[in-house]
């Protein structure tokens, strides 16, 4: 940040008729400031305004900057929840809560509700469920591992797991998603597997991805 | 005990004369005071009018911190309420040169207060035609670009 202070008081009295630029433009580093205040669940309508605008709200720092702010605020803070058949990781479902709390309306409930809506279920919502944190939802699709930000709307496909030693049709894939705040990266832990009944042996081969949000 | 008064210069040449301690929430100016005392301050960015409306800010939370000792719930309570009532206040052109102001002078509580301001006006706005007409934003997408982002926002995986 540069701030262009005049101390020179004598000599500068004459050059006084700088006045503040012109209102509602809004200058880069406030627009970083102004962002991550904007509620968490029409964040992503605001991706259309401008080039700037868009490259704001997908940048990383705003996503955390914004995990920040809506962790501190209770009005501005929204909830994911995911529901997962255990059975069957492919049936599952994801709730937001609403966009303001409801008014409280019995005295036995002091602390703020929220309705939750089903809106994130989208239709075609193909793939496995992994794992679901800090806002970001992890899937996969036999071989191809895509992690979705929830509330930006971005999305990443992980380079597609290989395998040297298990053939492509095999489908004994275990794939675990986590965070990493040192380097602040997101990490897939893939696993292939395989029993063979003759050498009474399992194998397995694993790959890690990363990437930054 | 006499407190130790500094002097606010605007753009206009308009002198303001306040406290010291009304002054030094502007983390800008507590610097320049130790730097430079005794000398009157010039704000060449600043117009009189946005000037006197951070000093006001200023001067309520200052006396809050003063009186409160402790701040029990209900003065911060009333301190936030006066808060947004003065933002509420201002009009959306004002607003914008008080959130600079507060940038320019490093106020942490102003800024905050007028950025949420401004986000809300933003969060406000039906669409993104609204947002850019209201603050002077020029699209640069072109229609293909938009509807890419519409569809993005539809399907998330």
């Amino acid at each position: 940040m540069s701030f262009s202070f005049r101390l020179a008081a004598a000599r500068d009295r004459k050059r006084s008729k700088t006045v503040v630029k012109p209102a509602w433009n809004l200058l880069d580093e406030l627009l970083m400031e102004i962002i991550p205040r904007l509620p968490a669940k029409s964040l992503m309508r605001f991706k259309c305004v401008s080039r700037l605008w868009h490259s704001l709200i997908t940048s990383r720092y705003l996503t955390n900057r914004f995990l920040k702010y809506s962790s501190s605020s209770v009005q501005r803070s929204r909830m994911l929840m995911s529901f997962v058949d255990s059975d069957e990781p492919y049936k599952y479902a994801l709730i937001s809560s609403s966009h303001d709390p409801v008014p409280l309306i019995s005295p036995f409930y002091p602390a703020p509700m929220y309705d939750l809506d089903q809106d994130l279920t989208m239709p075609r919502i193909g793939g496995c469920f992994v794992s679901a944190l800090r806002g970001l939802l992890c899937v996969r699709l036999l071989r191809s591992v895509r992690i979705c930000n929830l509330t930006t709307m971005q999305r990443v496909t992980l380079p597609i797991i290989t395998s040297r030693i298990v053939p492509e049709n095999n489908e004994n894939i275990w794939s675990y998603f986590g965070h990493e705040p040192v380097h602040d990266e997101y990490k897939v832990l893939s696993t292939v597997w395989e029993v063979s009944e003759e050498e009474k042996v399992v194998r397995s081969e694993h790959q890690m991805c990363g990437h930054e949000f | 005990m006499s407190k130790k008064m500094i002097v606010l210069k605007s753009s206009e040449g308009v002198s303001f004369v306040v406290e010291e301690a009304v002054a030094r929430q502007s983390k800008i100016i507590s610097f320049l005071v130790e730097e430079f005392p005794d000398r009157e301050l010039p704000l060449t960015n600043m117009t009189s009018e946005i000037l006197r409306k951070t000093i006001e800010y200023c001067k309520k939370h200052v006396v809050e911190d003063d009186g409160g000792g402790d701040s029990s719930s209900s003065s911060s309570g009333d301190l936030k309420e006066w808060d947004v009532k003065f933002v509420a206040e201002i009009d959306q052109p004002r607003l914008m040169d008080l959130l600079m102001a507060a940038n320019y002078l490093d106020i942490p509580s102003l800024l905050d207060v007028t950025c949420q301001k401004v986000a809300d006006t933003i969060a406000a706005c039906n669409d993104e035609k609204e947002i850019r007409a209201t603050f002077n934003i020029e699209n640069d997408f072109t229609e293909e670009e938009v509807e890419a982002i519409r569809m993005e926002n539809q399907y998330p995986i």
